[in-house]
């Protein structure tokens, strides 16, 4: 599913214009920003994951050659980004617990209501695969092709992952559904 | 529930948008701040003309690219916008509060902005909104600096232009060579302005001054603040440093300021002038207000 809008973002940044770039930026930087946030846990590594993606795609502007879809592109490479940021930060915890506890506590998110808490809770107690695929459907909107193509996993495995993450949020917040 | 069935479907859908709804932090600021550092290494690699390197920090590799901007730390933030928009024939470049950049032009003729300021150029004639010193190269065809209400024609000199928005007059001052001043009206004759002469052009009058001795002083980073009132130099410091200053004593409005700062940090300015009105300083973000002690 390539938007044309994008196409055409990439078009003007591939024949040099830098203002497309900014554009692109302005779209998805939140977005990426927190998809690289729950990956690097800090948010001056999660910037870093987004702008080095960025100044990359420009540095490579005169052979960009982006088939399918530019979010999915762009989700993959920040994360692929974000996870040789981490793989750099010397940390004796294994990703999965640093994953789970971060999320926890350095996301930010307003945690107020109880129905804030209890999804905070559900999405948390997923494993951080399902968390990954879920979040990229609800919060960024992204088709399960494009899913896949982030994530550099099949379509196959994004239903199946799907499915598996729905049926336990499903189950956790039966009372709001 | 199956694989793809209906219902797992509209499942899906229905907790997509519960969670979708939740309260996420806003992520304006950090877009903002990755923008500008996007956007300053895009300015490399984009622009037309080749510039000599003048600063010792530039990364190296920046001298290998057809550059026409160098940007100059204001000793704060590290990190320097300059943002430029396209249009057929013209290029517009602006500086944010707390940054300088320089600019040279297809015919060797260089540009350095003050902070907050908007250049537009086409061909030889120049737009701007703020401050900007110019030493153009000698030729026939003039070169023509345009602001709202104040136009000055050049051959070949060094002068600087400064007209925010918020100025009380426009000021043309000339540093070398001759500049022919005029208001942007109809009919309006040119005075003419040579070396330390300032004009001044308000309400379509030109008035010619000799120049302060430190109207260009912030090309070399600092900014010298000659008996000037408190709420005048507060609000050009906000411009150099990108913070906001609050006045929270009405005592010191009146406060006449001499001083002299940068290129210090923001604190180490703000530091000078509490130190000189013997104020009391609270700094909340980059949000300063000045006490009375």
């Amino acid at each position: 599913m390539q938007s044309t809008q994008d196409a055409e973002l990439v078009r003007r940044i591939s024949s040099g214009d830098s203002s497309a770039l900014d554009e692109l930026l302005r779209k998805y930087g939140a977005g990426l920003f927190n998809a690289a946030l729950r990956i690097v846990g800090r948010e001056d590594l999660a910037q870093d994951a987004v702008q080095d993606t960025f100044i990359k795609l420009w540095n490579a502007r005169s052979n960009i050659n982006v088939k399918t879809s530019v979010a999915a592109y762009l989700y993959r490479a920040v994360r692929n980004r974000a996870i040789n940021i981490q793989a750099h930060e010397n940390s004796q915890l294994s990703l999965e617990t640093r994953l789970a506890g971060q999320y926890d506590d350095s996301d930010g998110y307003d945690k107020n209501t109880e129905l804030n808490d209890d999804i905070e809770r559900a999405l948390a107690e997923l494993s951080p695969a399902l968390r990954e695929v879920f979040l990229l459907r609800a919060d960024q909107g992204l088709s399960y092709s494009e899913i896949a193509e982030s994530l550099d996993i099949t379509d196959k495995s994004v239903r199946m992952q799907m499915y598996r993450a729905t049926k336990a949020l499903a189950e956790r917040l039966k009372h709001y559904l | 529930m199956e694989l793809d069935s209906p219902e797992i479907q509209d499942l899906e859908e229905r907790l997509a948008s519960i969670v979708k709804a939740r309260p996420a932090p806003s992520r304006e600021g950090v877009v903002e701040a990755m923008s500008r550092v996007v956007m300053a290494e895009t300015a490399w690699s984009e622009a037309p003309v080749r510039i000599a390197v003048k600063h010792a920090y530039l990364r190296k590799w920046a001298t290998y690219f057809a550059t026409a901007l160098v940007l100059i730390g204001v000793g704060y933030p590290v990190i320097s916008k300059v943002s430029k928009t396209h249009r057929t024939d013209s290029r517009t470049y602006t500086t944010a509060a707390g940054q300088r950049a320089s600019i040279t032009l297809k015919d060797g003729s260089s540009v350095t902005l003050a902070p907050a300021t908007t250049l537009r150029i086409s061909g030889r004639t120049v737009e701007l909104k703020g401050e900007a010193f110019f030493t153009v190269n000698h030729a026939t065809q003039p070169f023509i600096v345009r602001t709202a209400d104040v136009q000055a024609r050049v051959l070949g000199t060094q002068f600087s232009v400064r007209r925010y928005s918020d100025d009380v007059y426009a000021s043309v001052s000339v540093v070398n060579g001759k500049v022919a001043v005029a208001a942007n009206t109809a009919n309006q004759s040119e005075r003419v302005i040579s070396a330390d002469q300032t004009a001044q052009v308000a309400n379509k009058s030109v008035q010619v001054v000799v120049s302060n001795p430190n109207t260009l002083s912030w090309l070399n980073g600092r900014m010298v603040f000659d008996d000037m009132l408190l709420p005048e130099v507060l609000h050009e410091l906000e411009r150099w440093y990108n913070a906001k200053f609050v006045i929270g004593d009405s005592a010191l409005t009146n406060e006449v300021v001499h001083a002299e700062v940068g290129p210090e940090s923001l604190n180490d300015a703000v530091k000078i002038l509490a130190s000189a009105l013997n104020a009391k300083v609270v700094r909340t973000g980059q949000t300063i207000t000045f006490f009375k002690r």
